[in-house]
């Protein structure tokens, strides 16, 4: 099997940066900022790929670079040096050459594959979706980016996803600042979904919603991808979601991946000092 | 079919300094395809690590893994590459354990199934064969809606055997599927393996009763003593 997404070699470095980074960072030295220039390496040299239909989690503590990751991967942030490669095959407008960096191509050409083929759903809802504006109004934003234009077609698609997602839909024309955190968190994963992508990223999607709130964000995040089989990168640092939703894990610290497996081997059988203790501090 | 050469798991705990414990010394086996094989010997010698080893929930110390698979000829599992590990999960190797370990709110009717649906069986067949299996293995057919997170042992156990069952395995590992079962249960659970093996499934197990080892089994492997643990 080819895989539909390969990075390699992902850096990314806030700060001016040194000869001595690399060396003076990293896991080794238990921290991410370079001893020297005061360069922060949010994550160094990241290499890993997926596969289709695959849900990929990537745990680590707090700072250890994975939201960086998906935030790179969804052109939010410019990364530092790194390469993307996209093996879609769906009948897109605009192809994408697999063979062709991501991240060397014109903004142009970046927002276009980010819109028409990617989805993405962020902890904070605010980042994700425009509050002054109604949630089928996100949702038709997302649409109208990838090109669709018919207004009747728009909302009817709206209305389908906030169903699918279990959203009221006669809430459709109010204001997601009037929902509730775990409503607004459907909303993003009905625009995420909107535009059908081939590549989704949750960005900690259940932090900071209650218990309730959390399983039915998964459930319908779980049911999604198995009916839709979209390959899937799932960042948290609850190991309760990886072992729910995904199949392969990556573990983080200090911006690198200090461990990859299966989810059912990285949580039974631990190898790495740093994922040892993280399984061990499951409650 | 399946061959386990000088196979050892060493567990190194990095919360004990570094400590090094042993899951089990080296194990040898074969199993011919169609074959059953029992693991035996006491508590702790490593018998659920060495299937754990087979399914790649444990990465082996030392040793390999020869299979013979139906999609990609002779691997060896200790390091076989996880998308193929997946793919093998998915299409031939089952394992069943003692205890049930599904996702929470999701009927039970749907967790049998899901192996099937897995494999591209559409939803609505795959649910029929699962209300089937079900009420063979005597799970009362109004709790096929339920969740399984409220069944007592035994009916846990049985939906975990019915997962493993519902379709064919070329290769099933079965860790004491039976070990909360009254004796009716227990029956039918046996005529269902009795079956899958029957149709050409090769089978490495771990039962702690000697009768059904001797009912199912083809050979026994004793595990290997060890002193301590540490």
């Amino acid at each position: 099997m080819t895989p539909i997404l390969k990075v390699g070699n992902l850096t990314k470095r806030y700060g001016k940066g040194c000869p001595e980074c690399l060396e003076r960072t990293g896991p080794r030295h238990e921290t991410n900022q370079c001893a020297r220039c005061r360069s922060i390496l949010a994550c160094r040299a990241v290499s890993f790929e997926l596969y289709p239909g695959e849900v990929l989690g990537i745990v680590g503590e707090s700072g250890s670079g994975k939201s960086t990751i998906v935030r790179m991967l969804h052109f939010d942030v410019e990364p530092t040096a790194g390469e993307f490669f996209l093996r879609l095959n769906g009948n897109a407008a605009a192809p994408i050459d697999p063979a062709q960096n991501l991240f060397a191509l014109s903004a142009f050409r970046r927002r276009q594959i980010r819109n028409e083929r990617m989805g993405i759903v962020y902890q904070n809802a605010r980042m994700g979706l425009r509050m002054k504006v109604s949630a089928g109004g996100n949702i038709a934003e997302r649409l109208l980016m990838a090109g669709c234009r018919h207004v009747g077609r728009m909302r009817d698609r709206a209305a389908e996803l906030l169903e699918q997602t279990e959203v009221p839909v006669q809430r459709m024309d109010e204001l997601p600042r009037t929902f509730s955190g775990g409503m607004q968190q459907r909303v993003q994963i009905a625009k995420a979904l909107s535009t059908r992508p081939e590549l989704l990223l949750l960005d900690e999607v259940t932090t900071g919603l209650d218990v309730s709130v959390q399983a039915r964000v998964l459930d319908l995040i779980r049911s999604l991808q198995q009916e839709l089989g979209v390959a899937t990168i799932v960042v948290s640092h609850d190991l309760g979601v990886i072992r729910l939703l995904t199949s392969r894990t990556i573990v983080m610290r200090h911006g690198c991946i200090v461990e990859e497996g299966l989810s059912d081997q990285i949580l039974e059988d631990p190898q790495h000092p740093y994922t040892q203790l993280l399984v061990s501090s499951t409650l | 079919m399946l061959t386990v050469e000088n196979l050892e798991k060493r567990f190194v705990a990095h919360f004990l300094n570094g400590k090094e414990i042993v899951g089990f010394r080296p194990v040898s086996f074969k199993v011919a395809a169609g074959k059953a094989l029992g693991l035996s010997g006491p508590s702790g010698h490593g018998k659920s690590s060495v299937l754990k080893c087979i399914y790649r929930t444990y990465l082996a110390s030392s040793g390999r893994i020869a299979y013979d698979s139906a999609a990609c000829g002779p691997v060896d599992l200790t390091v076989l590459p996880q998308n193929e590990i997946l793919k093998l999960r998915r299409a031939e190797i089952g394992y069943v354990t003692q205890f049930l370990s599904v996702l929470p709110r999701v009927p039970a009717l749907d967790v049998v199934a899901e192996p099937l649906t897995a494999t591209g069986v559409p939803r609505a067949e795959a649910r029929e064969s699962a209300r089937r299996l079900l009420q063979r293995l005597r799970i009362d057919s109004r709790l096929h809606d339920a969740f399984p997170c409220t069944f007592s042992g035994g009916e846990k156990q049985r939906v975990n055997l019915a997962r493993a069952v519902i379709r064919p395995s070329r290769l099933l590992l079965l860790d004491e599927p039976t070990a909360s079962l009254d004796p009716e249960a227990m029956q039918v659970a046996l005529d269902l393996l009795s079956e899958m093996k029957a149709e050409g499934t090769t089978m490495v197990a771990i039962f702690h009763d000697r009768s059904i080892m001797d009912r199912l089994m083809d050979d026994i492997y004793i595990m290997p003593a060890k002193e301590t643990r540490l």
